[in-house]
């Protein structure tokens, strides 16, 4: 009897640890479920690697200000909107917009749903049909140094399952502190490494020719699977 | 020595249950692939993905700066990659009538930051709490409009917007991004040395076991 209970007792510690990681799982979700903003469902166009990427990217580096009391927010569609933000302090770009208000064109509510008022953000400016005379975040997220009542950076964008690959170093910062690493990131700004691999016009040209006969391919296969569906509605 | 040996004998008897029983457990909370919500019942198309059908909002020839892409056949072709591996047979309404399931979209967004994004809804409301846009994916839906970004994907050739579109519909069918590494169409990076142009074993794996 005691030799069966110490077995039992064995395997019940093994199977708790197990199914600990499952726990550990919904508690996550949990959370995840707890949050109004998300950036999970992005295929992101840059992943940055550091502060000199953002910089060079950015036209405007800036500290700025969300009004929590009037958003003054205005929607697209169910993807976009903009948010009318405060500039308190201009780190790159025309030091005249400071105090002037300008508008960002949101994804994700990066902004709006951002529960620290104030922010150093990197921004480029908008080009594009979807709204005029707006600026974004440089990374969609990733440009967003949020900072909270200490004066101190936070960058929690991976707790919203976005990407986090340099801003850790940051986090913790004083403002201060951030600011003179973002002044030195300017001065010493580089392009961020292009996602896929820089051809020869030779190899662009054999990669188009390849790409074009996959299509003629897929074409070529979705016309007879259309007129295999005809011809089995007809019969 | 008799201690020694029933002791032994105890031991493997454990490690004998909990291989039995870690076979079971393991594969719910192992697996490279990802879902949304919770491990044990996470959200998915509802109505399942065996019927119904996409429309594809876009066109062929579609010249945004000089590029020409062929967003229609990449989304076509795109759906047909999912159909053809796994047990999704979600249809062209051109060919089948039934409920529209999916909708996808390619044009110029500008630059934005993102190459592609999907935006899930249930009884044509967005899927998500609060004013957030888009919102966490908090429930099942049964509607997903899938979008290409002519601007972020200039550089990329048909092969390479069209795994995007993939990857994309990945999203509506029910994966979320896979991170570990493993081979995987649904990388949040779909550039070397993650350049998958079809769905990956794991990515079949996924979506026939959430369905």
């Amino acid at each position: 009897m005691k030799n069966i209970v110490s077995t039992l007792f064995i395997v019940a510690l093994i199977i708790t640890s197990l199914s600990a990681c499952g726990n550990e799982k919904q508690s996550q979700a949990q959370q995840k479920k707890e949050r109004n903003v998300y950036y999970g469902n992005f295929m992101l166009d840059t992943h940055y690697k550091s502060l000199e990427e953002l910089a060079y990217d950015a036209d405007l580096v800036a500290e700025i200000e969300v009004n929590a009391n009037n958003h003054n927010i205005s929607y697209i569609d169910p993807t976009f909107k903009t948010i009318e933000v405060k500039i308190n302090n201009v780190l790159k770009g025309d030091s005249k917009i400071k105090s002037q208000a300008i508008r960002i064109l949101e994804i994700a509510s990066t902004v709006s749903e951002n529960a620290n008022k104030k922010n150093i953000v990197f921004l480029d400016k908008y080009e594009g049909p979807l709204a005029d005379d707006v600026y974004v975040i440089v990374g969609v997220y990733q440009g967003m140094f949020k900072l909270d009542e200490a004066n101190q950076v936070v960058y929690d964008a991976d707790k919203y399952e976005g990407v986090k690959h340099f801003q850790a170093s940051v986090e913790g910062l004083d403002k201060q502190s951030f600011e003179h690493r973002v002044q030195e990131a300017i001065k010493n700004a580089s392009p961020p490494q292009p996602n896929i691999p820089q051809l020869s016009e030779a190899e662009k040209k054999l990669a188009e020719e390849e790409g074009h006969k996959m299509y003629l391919e897929d074409k070529k296969r979705l016309e007879e699977m259309k007129k295999k569906s005809v011809e089995e509605k007809q019969k | 020595m008799k201690i020694f040996a029933e002791t032994k004998k105890r031991f493997k008897l454990s490690m004998i249950i909990v291989i039995l029983v870690a076979s079971v457990i393991s594969p719910a909370i192992s697996n490279a692939y990802e879902y949304y919500g919770w491990w044990n019942d996470p959200y998915k198309m509802i109505p399942g993905i065996s019927s119904g059908t996409y429309i594809v909002d876009t066109i062929d020839n579609y010249n945004y700066n000089g590029k020409v892409f062929m967003f229609q056949t990449a989304w076509n072709s795109a759906m047909d990659e999912w159909n053809n591996r796994t047990e999704a047979n979600i249809q062209n309404s051109i060919n089948v009538s039934g409920p529209e399931r999916i909708r996808m979209r390619g044009e110029n967004y500008g630059n934005v930051g993102l190459q592609g994004w999907v935006t899930v809804y249930k009884n044509n409301v967005v899927v998500g709490d609060g004013d957030a846009t888009p919102l966490p994916v908090t429930s099942g839906w049964d509607y997903a409009i899938a979008t290409l970004n002519a601007h972020s994907l200039r550089d990329y050739t048909y092969p390479q917007y069209r795994a995007v579109g993939i990857h994309e519909l990945g999203h509506a069918l029910g994966l979320n991004h896979e991170t570990d590494g493993t081979p995987s169409i649904m990388n949040d990076k779909l550039y070397p040395p993650n350049s998958y142009l079809v769905p990956q074993q794991d990515d079949i794996n996924g979506i026939n076991n959430l369905y």
